[in-house]
């Protein structure tokens, strides 16, 4: 029997519901690595929104090898478990390795007035994979509601289901970030870059502290 | 039309009495509790410090310089804090750490640097991201709902005066600038005067998404000199080792190489905070460009680097400007003066009303914690 094309219906919709109830959750742990970057890459509203593009699109690929992850297996792994404290500890290093290379890069360069200077596109060009690269990266934190989208995306039944779950999730949070295009408001205020590019270098220390703390629970965990 | 003259410092002694008269009776009603009590030496200390306060406000009047006399208060302030709290604290714990029974059971006294943190938490989801009690208990009068309610109020009045009159930690790094005669640290790098405004943006976001508060867990400084968690397992030790190192750092060693207050200058979110508040207040300070000289003096005795000579030609110090007055009294030729937003008044007029607001906030706040730590001290020495 051919299986009608609303069969996936409510499980989108209940991806979507589960996006958009969680995604106050999201915009807190996502927002504090998002606002400052959008903040210090001094775009006008067009070019915010742009990157907040970037941004999902880099963590919708996390959502779907997670996904597909999850699809394959038909269960989830103890995230709390020496796997999720892995991923968890790594994850939070190189966020705040791109943090800590985006602060010092902006800080560094600050004075250059010419927008076509090659250290000034570098720094664009960085900012950009390193955007798409933080979403990744966040797409891969084991958050609360993370957490609950991988059980049911576990139960979805197939692989592409569990991705199609995990890319809807994605839209019911991702309409939590609208607000963060705002950053885009104030691109011609200088010091207030500068105050984003100190934020990331203090976030940085702040990661790399919490993504140190798991990888020792990890090997605590290993022995 | 403004007033150009410089302020004059000849005011007779029965007139500046006569002005001072409103302040020292605001000091004898706040202290009237511990006057009226039964503890001979809360007695003797309150009314030591009405008086200190009264004749601080006096010597204000007489001499027409606001930051000499300010200083006195602001560093007794400052070190006598500490000294009370940690007396109290052992007296009431044994020790100055906080035990997890007194966190769970909130009996954290509320510190004015958590508001900030609290804001978008409460707004979201109604909840207080502090080990704290919303409404005083016999256990922790400090509670919430009273320290929201003084700032509120200081801040719409004194905005970000507070820090000048109210901080309770600021007179710390006041006193250890006032050390020394002459900088070492002549030039510091401008760029970090927007250190206060990344640690805010930074504590804010964390504590939003972590729902704890950052600051008080992380970086407070000033947890060297008052309570800190309980030192139990690796995560504790490194708290207690950062708070020390910032102390260090900020409060001690750089305001005594720099004249400055680093703290202040450089991290303070809580400063950062108020400066979002600074244009509601009506008292502010003002450069009259055509009684300056540009000779820079107003910019080296500023304690924050809110003003440089890029703001002294503009004619207004930066929103971090705490109304401490440094800059007034410095300034030979009176072209630094005292504002009262929206009028013409005199700027000796202008600052009369902004030391009646702000020295009976500082009567009402450091005045009652300098005569209770002294009572404290006494007590610990009897």
């Amino acid at each position: 029997m051919t299986p009608s094309p609303f069969a996936s219906v409510p499980l989108l919709s209940e991806a979507l519901t589960l996006g958009f109830a969680s995604g106050s959750a999201c915009l807190a742990s996502c927002g504090v690595l998002l606002l400052p970057w959008l903040t210090g890459m001094r775009r006008g509203w067009r070019g915010t929104c742009g990157l907040l593009g970037i941004f999902l699109g880099g963590r919708l690929a996390g959502y779907l090898v997670f996904g597909l992850g999850v699809g394959l297996a038909g269960r989830v792994a103890d995230l709390k478990g020496p796997a999720g404290l892995l991923v968890g500890g790594v994850s939070s290093l190189a966020v705040a390795g791109l943090l800590g290379v985006q602060a010092w890069r902006g800080l560094k360069r600050r004075d250059v007035g010419c927008p076509v200077a090659r250290g000034r596109v570098l720094e664009r060009r960085y900012g950009l994979g390193g955007l798409a690269l933080l979403g990744l990266l966040t797409g891969l934190n084991l958050c609360g509601p993370f957490v609950a989208a991988a059980l049911r995306a576990a139960q979805a039944g197939g692989p592409v289901q569990a991705m199609a779950f995990f890319a809807v999730f994605l839209l019911g949070t991702a309409i939590w970030m609208l607000p963060l295009v705002l950053a885009g408001a104030w691109r011609r205020w200088e010091p207030l870059a500068l105050v984003a590019r100190l934020t990331q270098a203090i976030l940085a220390l702040y990661y790399a502290y919490f993504g140190t703390v798991l990888l020792l629970a990890r090997c605590h965990h290993g022995r | 039309m403004a007033d150009n003259r410089p302020l004059s410092p000849l005011r007779s002694w029965p007139r500046a009495g006569l002005l001072a008269l409103p302040i020292a009776l605001w000091g004898l009603v706040m202290m009237g509790p511990a006057l009226s009590g039964r503890d001979g030496t809360a007695k003797l200390t309150a009314f030591l410090a009405e008086a200190f306060m009264a004749v601080l406000f006096l010597l204000m009047l007489r001499t027409g310089q606001t930051h000499r006399w300010r200083k006195v208060f602001f560093i007794t302030l400052g070190f006598l804090f500490p000294v009370g709290f940690i007396i109290e604290l052992v007296r009431l714990r044994g020790s100055m750490s906080i035990p997890v029974e007194h966190l769970i059971a909130g009996d954290t006294p509320f510190c004015f640097m958590v508001i900030p943190m609290t804001v978008i938490p409460a707004a979201l989801n109604r909840v207080l991201i502090f080990p704290g009690s919303i409404l005083p208990t016999a256990s922790n009068p400090r509670a919430v709902a009273t320290m929201v309610s003084l700032w509120l109020v200081a801040t719409l009045v004194l905005g970000k005066a507070w820090c000048a009159y109210g901080c309770f930690f600021g007179g710390l790094e006041e006193g250890f600038a006032s050390i020394r005669r002459r900088p070492v640290l002549k030039r510091l790098n401008p760029v970090f005067r927007y250190g206060p405004w990344a640690v805010l943006v930074t504590i804010v976001l964390l504590s939003a998404a972590s729902y704890a508060p950052t600051y008080c867990q992380w970086l407070c400084p000033f947890k060297a000199v008052t309570e800190f968690p309980e030192i139990t397992n690796g995560q504790t030790l490194l708290q207690a080792v950062i708070f020390a190192s910032l102390f260090l750092g900020l409060v001690v060693i750089l305001p005594l190489l720099s004249k400055k207050r680093t703290q202040c200058a450089f991290f303070c979110p809580f400063g950062a905070f108020q400066s979002l508040f600074a244009r509601i207040s009506p008292f502010r300070i003002r450069i009259e460009r055509s009684a300056c000289k540009d000779c820079g003096a107003c910019s080296r005795a500023c304690p924050t680097l809110a003003l440089d000579a890029g703001r002294v030609l503009q004619g207004a110090p930066r929103d971090a400007c705490m109304r401490c007055g440094a800059c007034v009294d410095a300034c030979a030729t009176g072209a630094a003066r005292w504002h009262l937003q929206g009028t013409r008044a005199p700027s000796e007029r202008a600052r009369l009303l902004f030391l009646y607001a702000g020295w009976g906030f500082a009567c009402l706040f450091g005045g009652t914690i300098i005569a209770s730590s002294l009572a404290s001290l006494i007590h610990l020495f009897r």
